[in-house]
């Protein structure tokens, strides 16, 4: 009997069709869970740097030098600060440090921007340290931050530090209210073996206040270094899967943003790190949880959620909010579980089988079996 | 998986159609909706899925997410053995990469492979129309399955058949139409444009790492496919200028040129660990025409080999067999620093292998090959993974 493929092609897309669109939204496992969240964007408030509030004077009596015995080091200052050190060639790291007492309140959202230039073959940094009103001290600074043992390029470089952002990432906490910012550390390192003259000049060193700027649509323009948009989200008892947010975003020509997802200062997702698209303004941004690596360069307020745009480099200066959507799953990617070593094993032998033994053999006697007499 | 599961159940529990961010072309969310409807059945019948270790979908929910990828395979199986090709069909159905994409990992590469075959078979019978159509769904399925395609429409160009030009890209566009229409009634082109093909082109905004061996050793993050994508459309488009040139078929060399541009797509383009599969069915195919069965086995050693090196250096065993990404079971073979870059030139090194066989005169396998690419990987291993060169 000959098989027709056409009538059973056609019976099994009609019965797929009518199982597709009969069983649509019926299943009652709930194990997913989707929002459009565009009407729950309360407010889109812009973050851009405010007025300096305090600028360092670059006089002897301010500064600290620092330096082991074995290393010699010459600090000048005069309307800047330069570091010359000659490191001797050494079995161990060595670094020499200057720093100088500061006041600044942690309360007042600082940034502190240094505008500085480090000779090639070094590294350097900059670190916080302060006190709570309790005169707790505290270090505002963490071994594993960009702001560390960051290579000296030999050219003049911009860096900025978020006070409280700073404070939080280094003890896991958010600041206690009323603390200030005591001294502030600049350090050239050199790791073993290295030996020559090397400089670090600080041009300038200031902090500046943060300020928002709220704008009562879904669009906000300025010269901003991020977008803040503050979600009022249902509770859901699901993990967050993905979260999508498309927008319109202009910014200087080399403008790179990261997006967040935040509930409080917990990072929930992170997207890609992106560039200002030449052929679109527009763009779809995917946050996912295994991403979250990173943190915005401020302190997100401690009973928000909202979706944080921050400007790596550049500035933003028009962005436009058009969807938002988050998917929730019941079963998350986990990154590490335990299992049984035995159980482990044998599922490893299993599939080793499975993969390239079972086939591989196949082939084999295959081509034996059908050999051809000739 | 845990995409292809998420829009699925969001579809069959909360009625959502998403086609605004699926993240790639839409024929893979047809199949899974016809695939899955079956699973939605029994769940309403009271079938209770279990979830094994740590995996992102349930057991029998993870066979019907796969099911359209390996009813793939087995199409792909038929219809080689049906056109005489019996060793290509073996080679490709056994081969442990299809295995392994299509069953473990659960890619749907071997979706647009169908059509791919289904395509060459039609041109091989100079079935032109047939071929467009079969190609248009390849092409709507993964991109690359449009490169046939694009050089069919080309040789009618060139030989100045221009009422058949119209008639293959009217043939293309109304497929496409059909098939894309969703994104556009539901307003996601904006979404479609800048998410997905954007980044084929390198324009996307979004800066990520790829698996070639330019992001692998230099480091360098790319929107989308690196630059040198380029390359490979000029060394396509020029294979098939000069093959077409030699036969008035134009079977072979739109199966040579594809070849090719499965095999350079995989270095100058995002390089993506599934892209592998690619040169597989088309190399059996061009080794079955031309009676390479050199190129047959090669093919097929390709093939397990990079089972191994997707499975150890990429994903990690951990992944596909407890749905754990950090969990590695094979030792110092996997989960190591500079393991991309491992991956990146060994398998740089099976693609130029690859093409050697391609190219040159029929030779004969032989095991030393295996040698070499062990010698490779080991040499890699010692550089990239133990010394570092790449970060220095």
């Amino acid at each position: 009997m000959k098989i027709r493929a056409y009538p059973i092609l056609i019976s099994i897309v009609l019965v797929t069709s009518v199982l597709t669109i009969g069983l649509r939204g019926t299943t009652q496992q709930t194990t997913a869970y989707q929002t459009d969240s565009l009407q729950n964007a309360h407010s889109i408030q812009g973050v851009s740097l405010g007025k300096v509030l305090w600028s360092a004077d670059f006089n002897a009596t301010s500064w600290h030098l620092s330096a082991p015995d074995m290393t010699l080091a010459r600090l000048q200052l005069n309307n800047s600060l330069e570091l010359n050190v000659t490191f001797a060639n050494q079995p161990i790291p060595e670094a020499v440090e200057v720093s100088r007492n500061a006041n600044l309140s942690l309360d007042q959202n600082l940034v502190v921007f240094a505008q500085l230039a480090v000779s090639v073959g070094v590294h350097y940094g900059v670190r916080f340290s302060g006190m709570t009103p309790g005169g707790a001290p505290f270090d505002a600074w963490r071994e594993t931050s960009e702001l560390q043992h960051r290579p000296g390029r030999g050219s003049p470089e911009n860096i900025t530090a978020n006070l409280a952002s700073e404070a939080y990432l280094a003890n896991g906490q958010t600041p206690v209210p009323g603390s200030i910012i005591t001294r502030i550390w600049f350090y050239v390192e050199a790791t073993p073996g290295t030996s020559g003259e090397f400089s670090m000049k600080v041009a300038s060193l200031k902090s500046l206040s943060l300020q928002r700027t709220a704008s009562d649509s879904h669009e906000i323009s300025g010269t901003l270094e991020a977008v803040v948009i503050d979600l009022d989200l249902p509770s859901v008892s699901q993990n967050l899967f993905q979260a999508y947010v498309g927008f319109d975003i202009l910014g200087t020509s080399n403008l790179q943003y990261t997006p967040f997802f935040m509930n409080g200062t917990s990072v929930l997702a992170q997207g890609f790190t992106y560039v200002q698209n030449r052929l679109t303004t527009y763009e779809i941004a995917v946050l996912l949880p295994n991403l979250a690596v990173g943190f915005p360069p401020f302190l997100p307020e401690a009973n928000s959620t909202a979706v944080i745009i921050v400007a790596k480099a550049g500035e933003i200066s028009f962005f436009k909010l058009d969807s938002l959507s988050f998917k929730f799953t019941s079963t998350p990617l986990m990154a590490e579980g335990v299992v049984d070593p035995n159980v482990a094993r044998l599922t490893m032998i299993y599939y080793f089988l499975f993969l390239f033994v079972t086939p591989v053999a196949a082939v084999i006697l295959l081509s034996r079996a059908f050999k051809s007499e000739s | 998986m845990a995409i292809w599961a998420n829009y699925q159940r969001i579809f069959y529990q909360s009625g959502i159609l998403d086609f605004r961010s699926f993240p790639t072309l839409p024929v893979i969310y047809y199949m899974q909706l016809a695939a899955y409807s079956f699973y939605a059945l029994i769940g309403n019948l009271g079938f209770n899925d279990p979830l094994l270790f740590f995996h992102t979908t349930y057991v029998v929910e993870g066979v019907f997410l796969k099911l359209p990828m390996i009813i793939a395979d087995v199409g792909v199986f038929f219809l080689l053995a049906r056109s005489t090709k019996c060793l290509a069909a073996a080679l490709y159905f056994l081969n442990p990469f299809m295995i392994y994409l299509s069953a473990a990992w659960g890619t749907y590469d071997s979706v647009m492979i169908i059509f791919l075959v289904a395509g060459f078979l039609a041109l091989e019978r100079n079935n032109e129309k047939l071929a467009t159509v079969a190609f248009s769904i390849s092409g709507l399925v993964k991109l690359f399955g449009f490169l046939p395609l694009v050089l069919i429409v080309g040789e009618s160009l060139m030989r100045r058949r221009i009422k058949e030009s119209f008639l293959q890209l009217g043939i293309a566009g109304s497929i496409a139409s059909v098939t894309l229409a969703p994104i556009v009634m539901q307003g996601g082109q904006q979404n479609f444009i800048s998410g997905f093909i954007l980044r084929f082109l390198g324009v996307s905004g979004a800066q990520t790492r790829n698996y070639s061996i330019f992001s692998a050793l230099l480091g360098t993050s790319f929107g989308g496919a690196p630059p040198y994508i380029w390359i490979a459309v000029i060394i396509v488009a020029l294979t098939f200028l000069v093959t077409i040139r030699r036969t008035s078929s134009l079977f072979v060399p739109v199966l040579l040129s594809s070849t090719l541009g499965a095999i350079f797509l995989n270095i100058f383009s995002q390089s993506e660990p599934q892209w592998l599969s690619w040169p597989i069915p088309l190399a059996l195919m061009y080794a079955s025409i031309t009676k390479r069965v050199g190129l047959a086995s090669y093919a097929y050693a390709f093939g397990a080999i990079a089972t191994f090196l997707t499975m150890t250096l990429t994903q990690g065993t951990g992944y596909v067999l407890f749905g754990l990404p950090l969990a590695f079971f094979l030792g110092p073979l996997e989960g190591f620093a500079g393991a991309i870059a491992v991956y990146a030139v060994t398998t740089l090194c099976l693609l130029l292998l690859l093409t050697g066989y391609v190219l040159s005169k029929p030779v004969k396998f032989k095991l030393e090959v295996l040698a070499l690419i062990v010698v490779v990987y080991t040499q890699a291993y010692f550089w990239l993974a133990i010394v570092g060169i790449q970060n220095t």
